[in-house]
């Protein structure tokens, strides 16, 4: 049976030097991309301050599908291995996985507001966001109907390995459809043609983002040991109290 | 309302939906976090054991 | 194919002179919060009746399913000659026959249908004479064409007993054999098991304390998952079982766990071999698609409801939307894809489902066949029926929406697509078999995963309504088909998990 393995311990019972210099350089860049998006970066000629969206957006997009990676890898090394802690690491990149992909979904419906007036397009990148959206709901929800928690574990890391294949054949099947049939959709302007300092608002949006989530799924992996370790002791309370 | 303005006022919306997402995300975290302490404390497997709650939330 | 080790001389006592024939050691497993089996250890030579003894929930069902390779243990072994029982080792299944509670047996075959299914899956021949001595030694030879749903408990508990001994298994293990039998079937079981101790060793799980002294050669007292007594009947002398169970259910054993090895020389350490036979994997697949076809030419529970739904949503799209002529073409391919996307993936849910549910599963997966064999015979299953809803709704689709909709670049199409539709569906029938509200996490699950499916198929159906050039069509195919092999590679892959208990 593997035991729950706690974090390497720390000096001082207090947030380590490295988390702090992480916390910094996470907050520095945060920072400098709020400002190079609003300050640095050009206004777009044709789709005008909207077009600043942009860097969240495809920001965000990059973090699901990163989210997604993880969680295939964490269902996959808990199968190879049985050690709960890539579970728990596939469930945290899942939930985050629905947060950020919701993001993507909403800023990009806001952007199509503005640039063409529609809301919502077939095109390749958004249908496969939405598919992807509707995999880690999916997952999320399979675990909550499976009671036995090893069995959860096994089949969710299944459903996730499953979930990741899809993504990018449902992109490319999207994509061919798109030019095969391009009446019914409208392209997204790509990222061809980017001014310097456009590139560089992007990367420098990029890095925070993915400082910020290395943090969040840290946090989420912690609050998931923990919903474990609670779970344990109430098994063992309610095994200690007579099961029988 | 000029094309610019609409337009900054989507992006505003847009960037507040990031952000938004992401506080939201921790303000459900922390809160989660501080009642499964809680509840792990109560269990008696809080404070006193090195694998778990021993250090201040929001790092490791 | 066959395997056989050696066997040494036949045994006069209870197999002096050869090793064990079973070996469990420190056999653990949870089940949710309660330890089920908690580092049980004992053998067993060939020639020896022992029964395990123990309350309600002291780990006797979980114990036998441990040993019979229904269960994975979360520590400890448990090695049939010499062998080392595995989920994910076919062979290490040969040889071994396993009876639980519950029906395995299927409804709609009947007696000697049900008893060749089970020969079949250990390689045994299904005109094999072992057939007809089986289902006479359980008394069941004259009701060999009676359906097995239309038998008394008794004799279904016959049929299940004669189905696990058609083979000649030689580690026999039985929970609660004789629960439903009256006093004259538990004579022939008795007897018949009599007959098959010689070679073969025997547990039983079971209540019927007085019934297992008169037949046991060992006893074996579980309580709250441990081994608290094992011990031979001869050493027990007069003392009453009952005693004997109340003393090991409050922590005090009359023995120590008994060394009944006593007496027994180092060269008897060395395991009792087992005859392994196995049907190829191919003979096993086609046994399994038989019994499939068969049950369901019979019983007739799905296709036609998987029909009557695509039909009823092609209905529903038809009258849904006001389609004006030219647009009939693109109405049509997405009435029709969606339909039938709809009926596969509502339609999906039962089949690992229900023999979950009715106990038959566990008769596949007891037997020494591997995983994959399982897999592709509901495989094959699911693409026939998925592809004959597809026929008839094509036809339907044609009427409905007044087009020329079933022409052979349609009937191409979905042959491919039902491919990948019937790997999608196997593939989460298995993974949902135990899950709660599974007819609502199915479309939930499947739904996103058949999108590509979706929608190469209407870029294939209207390409050839809109009579372009074939070759255009063909990407669409090679997408599909390339999807259908990413995914059942995939399932070949994780196969042993997705079934793994």
């Amino acid at each position: 049976m593997k035991t729950d393995v706690g974090p390497r311990s720390q000096s001082a019972g207090n947030i380590s030097l490295a988390m702090k210099l992480v916390l910094a350089l996470t907050l520095v860049a945060v920072g400098a991309s709020v400002f190079m998006t609003f300050a640095y970066a050009p206004e777009h000629r044709v789709q005008g301050n909207l077009q600043r969206i942009f860097y969240s957006h495809i920001s965000t997009a990059g973090i699901c599908y990163i989210a997604f990676i993880i969680v295939a890898i964490g269902g996959t090394m808990y199968l190879a291995r049985r050690d709960p802690k890539w579970d728990r690491l596939a469930r945290a990149a899942a939930l985050l996985g629905v947060v950020f992909t919701t993001i993507v979904l909403l800023t990009g419906c806001i952007w199509g507001t503005g640039v063409w007036g529609a809301c919502w397009t077939w095109d390749p990148r958004l249908t496969t966001t939405l598919v992807l959206w509707f995999v880690y709901v999916g997952y999320l929800m399979l675990r909550g109907y499976i009671d036995e928690r090893e069995q959860k574990r096994r089949i969710a890391a299944i459903v996730g390995i499953v979930g990741a294949v899809v993504v990018p054949v449902n992109y490319l099947s999207v994509f061919w459809w798109r030019n095969l049939h391009p009446q019914s959709t409208i392209i997204v302007e790509g990222r061809g043609g980017l001014a310097p300092e456009m590139l560089q608002t992007l990367i420098v949006t990029f890095v925070a983002f993915i400082l910020l989530f290395g943090l969040l799924l840290r946090l989420q992996v912690r609050l998931e040991r923990l919903s474990d370790a609670a779970a344990d002791l109430r098994m063992a309370a309610f095994a200690k109290d007579g099961a029988y | 309302m000029t094309s610019i303005d609409s337009g900054l006022l989507l992006l505003l919306i847009g960037y507040g939906i990031v952000w938004l997402g992401i506080f939201g995300y921790l303000v459900y975290a922390v809160t989660r976090l501080r009642s499964v302490e809680k509840e792990l404390t109560g269990l008696g497997g809080g404070p006193h054991d090195a694998n778990y709650g021993t250090e201040s939330p929001g790092g490791d | 194919m066959s395997q056989s080790g050696p066997r040494g001389k036949p045994a006069t006592g209870i197999g002096i002179g050869r090793g064990p024939l079973v070996e469990v050691h420190s056999l653990y497993r949870r089940l949710g919060a309660v330890e089920a089996v908690a580092g049980v250890s004992f053998t067993q030579r060939r020639g020896e009746i022992a029964v395990v003894l123990g309350e309600n929930g002291a780990g006797k069902t979980t114990l036998l399913r441990l040993m019979a390779g229904l269960l994975r243990p979360a520590a400890g072994s448990v090695r049939t000659g010499g062998r080392r029982v595995s989920q994910t080792d076919p062979i290490s299944r040969a040889g071994l026959a396993f009876v639980g509670h519950g029906a395995s047996s299927y409804d709609e075959l009947s007696v000697i249908e049900n008893v060749r299914f089970a020969a079949q899956l250990r390689a045994v021949a299904p005109d094999s004479p072992r057939i007809r001595e089986t289902l006479e030694q359980v008394d069941l030879w004259r009701f060999r064409d009676r359906r097995a749903r239309e038998l008394s408990r008794g004799m279904r508990q016959r049929l299940e007993l004669a189905g696990a001994l058609v083979a000649d298994p030689e580690v026999i293990l039985l929970d609660e054999p004789f629960n439903a039998l009256d006093s004259r079937s538990r004579a022939s079981v008795d007897a018949l098991l009599a007959g098959r101790k010689p070679n073969a060793a025997i547990l039983i799980a079971t209540h019927e304390i007085d019934h297992a002294r008169s037949i046991a050669d060992r006893v074996l007292v579980l309580h709250r998952g441990r081994l608290q007594l094992d011990a031979t009947v001869e050493s027990l002398g007069d003392r009453d079982l009952r005693e004997v169970l109340d003393q090991a259910a409050a922590g005090d054993p009359p023995h120590q766990p008994a060394e009944s090895e006593s007496g027994r020389t180092a060269a008897d350490s060395t395991p009792d071999r087992i005859t392994r036979r196995r049907p190829g994997w191919l003979r096993a697949w086609r046994t399994l698609v038989t019994r499939e076809f068969r049950a369901e030419l019979r019983s007739r529970e799905f296709v036609p409801a998987m029909v009557v739904l695509g039909v009823l949503m092609l209905m529903v799209f038809s009258l849904a939307f006001a389609i004006p002529p030219e647009d009939a073409p693109a109405a049509a391919s997405g009435a029709f894809w969606a339909s039938l996307i709809f009926a596969t993936v509502l339609g999906a849910v039962r089949g690992f489902a229900v023999e979950r549910d009715r106990g038959t599963l566990q008769t596949q997966l007891l037997a020494p066949i591997s995983r994959s064999a399982i897999f592709g015979g509901k495989w094959i299953v699911n693409f026939v029926s998925i592809a004959l809803v597809g026929g008839i709704a094509a036809v339907v689709t044609s009427v409905f929406f007044r087009i020329a909709f079933a022409g052979w670049m349609t009937v191409l199409t979905v042959l491919v697509a039902a491919a990948a539709l019937a790997s999608i569906a196997t593939l989460y029938g298995a993974l949902l078999t135990n899950t709660r509200a599974r007819e609502m996490l199915a479309p939930v699950l499947m739904l996103p995963v058949t999108m590509p499916v979706l929608i190469g198929g209407v870029a294939a159906t209207l390409d050839s309504l809109s009579a372009t050039a074939v070759p255009a069509r063909l990407p669409w195919l090679g997408l599909v088909l390339a999807y259908c092999a990413i995914l059942l590679s995939l399932a070949v892959l994780l196969v042993d998990y997705i079934f793994e208990d």
